[in-house]
């Protein structure tokens, strides 16, 4: 991948605060594609997307966006980014129709007649006071904004779980159709896994402050699987093989990146071997179990 | 690897000044407009009789326009939306400061108007609402509301609307007393008015302008940089 193709490039990204500390996230996105940010809540990635837009500031590392530092040239990166964070607000006072011209003018490619396309696709009346919206309705006017100048890199954090099921299918297509123009990259955080399956290029994945992984969804779907198994299999030598396990009264679920040296270590014994789906690298990395068995994260 | 806290001081850039502007200028809904407007009026026959609640009277009408748009962003938490948007967080204080200095005015022109129309009707002695619309009484307002939002800018940069104004508070009134009590000075209007009127026949009302408005200057310019190093340090 060449840096002309590269629209956000994260590198060794920390940020501490009291109790919770991000830290040496490195990852990068190239044009016309969607990344999908997972997480348990508190993992760090609204800190993350707060980082690139430099709402909070960075302790060390550096992040550049379109090729430009996000911070020394904020003015021109942030007029090509579009953003959804996580509870939109804005003055309760204003239309809808209000809210959009005092933001257009702040971005030089605002295109009003997108801006009407899009919140009569949205179900959004121009004349209501955003104070009597929905949260959910919120949300599309946030994406509305965001959608109407022409951005290149959209960061959408958890924009999906304020919608309803069948708006939310419909961002997903209307996402997915963005990037065909291979112009617009998105980098979205969601706890909702399913939509990452329909749409994600690429998958980061951070677990209490730290990165686990960022690669392809189907490096991920390749590379990880769940093992069930009796609970002979966990042994001091095999435990470390497993991101994550749960045990039960009867097993264990566990899941690993290591299927290969697993089964050589327990040959003989009867294992279960899926391929693990987003939601469960999710739910089962850093998982402690019932029994309390320790547990590791395997950062790139 | 390290990176630097402050990426150095840029100027303000016009459209981002522009547009924070019109933000203010739509989110002070007429209501409110109004309602400010008629607190103000109503309160005259209240503080006619006293002079310097009549001086107060514009103060608060200044602190009312230049806390307003803060109050609003503050309570509906807009301040992530707002700095998300393609502006440098110098264009957001230089535009802060520049909506404060917008809205002492419009609250001095407001009580003046008032004044000069009160005026009349009145006894016209010295302390009367008349002496505010003479060189020293509008220095003296501008003054102490210049102060008073060199004050508050930083504080509420720093801390936000919520603790910043009670910091603001907290440290007038420290202000007040320590200026007060060591040498006696009374900081109310009347007080800073017969102040400057003395000075004014000393050295003449060009001078007195000049080192009034060169000391504010350098206050406001002193207040802005606060303001703005705090801000660039704060997450939001």
């Amino acid at each position: 991948m060449t840096s002309a193709d590269t629209v956000l490039d994260v590198r060794d990204v920390t940020k501490a605060y009291d109790g919770f500390t991000l830290e040496d996230v490195s990852f990068s996105l190239p044009r016309g594609y969607i990344m999908g940010l997972i997480g348990h809540n508190g993992a760090g990635k609204t800190t993350l997307l707060s980082l690139i837009l430099n709402l909070v500031r960075l302790d060390s590392g550096e992040i550049r966006v379109f090729g430009m530092d996000h911070r020394q040239d904020e003015v021109a990166v942030r007029s090509r980014i579009g953003f959804v964070h996580e509870v939109p607000t804005f003055f309760n006072s204003l239309s809808v129709e209000r809210a959009a011209r005092v933001v257009a003018p702040f971005y030089p490619t605002w295109d009003q007649e997108s801006f009407k396309r899009i919140t009569g696709e949205f179900g959004l009346v121009p004349g209501k006071k955003l104070g009597r919206l929905s949260q959910g309705m919120r949300t599309r006017f946030a994406l509305a904004l965001a959608l109407s100048h022409q951005a290149e890199l959209l960061l959408l954090d958890e924009p999906s779980s304020g919608l309803d099921p069948a708006f939310r299918r419909d961002l997903l297509e209307r996402l997915s159709g963005i990037i065909e123009g291979g112009r617009t990259s998105v980098l979205f955080s969601t706890h909702i896994t399913s939509d990452l399956d329909r749409i994600a290029d690429f998958v980061t994945f951070l677990r209490q402050g730290r990165m686990v992984f960022s690669t392809t969804r189907e490096e991920v779907m390749e590379r990880w699987f769940l093992i069930k198994g009796g609970h002979e299999v966990l042994r001091d030598d095999t435990t470390p093989l497993f991101a994550g396990v749960v045990t039960g009264e009867y097993g264990f679920t566990g899941l690993t990146e290591n299927l290969e040296e697993l089964r050589a270590l327990v040959a003989g014994a009867e294992l279960v071997v899926e391929r693990a789906t987003l939601e469960d690298v999710v739910f089962y990395s850093g998982r402690t179990g019932k029994e309390g068995i320790s547990l590791h994260g395997r950062p790139n | 690897m390290a990176v630097r806290t402050d990426p150095g001081l840029r100027s303000p850039t016009l459209p981002g000044v522009t547009g924070l502007l019109q933000k203010d200028l739509a989110v002070f809904v007429p209501r409110d407009r109004f309602l400010v407007g008629l607190i103000y009026l109503l309160g005259h026959p209240t503080v006619l009789p006293n002079q310097e609640a009549f001086f107060w009277l514009g103060m608060a009408l200044a602190g009312a326009l230049v806390a307003y748009v803060p109050t609003i962003e503050w309570h509906q938490e807009t301040d992530r939306m707002l700095n998300s948007l393609p502006v440098r967080r110098e264009t957001v204080v230089f535009s802060r400061y520049l909506a404060s200095a917008l809205a002492c005015g419009m609250a001095g022109m407001a009580w003046v108007s008032t004044g000069i129309i009160i005026a009349p009707f009145l006894d016209p002695s010295p302390a009367a609402p008349g002496m505010w619309t003479t060189f020293e009484g509008i220095l003296a307002l501008f003054s102490l509301a210049a102060l008073l939002v060199a004050l508050f800018l930083p504080l509420y940069f720093r801390l936000g609307l919520g603790r910043g104004a009670m910091a603001f508070i907290a440290s007038s009134f420290a202000l007040y007393v320590a200026a007060s009590i060591p040498s006696g000075l009374v900081i109310p209007g009347a007080a800073v008015a017969a102040w400057i009127g003395t000075m004014t026949r000393s050295i003449g009302p060009g001078w007195v302008l000049f080192l009034i408005l060169g000391g504010l200057a350098a206050l406001l310019a002193v207040s802005g940089r606060l303001s703005l190093y705090w801000f660039e340090k704060r997450d939001l």
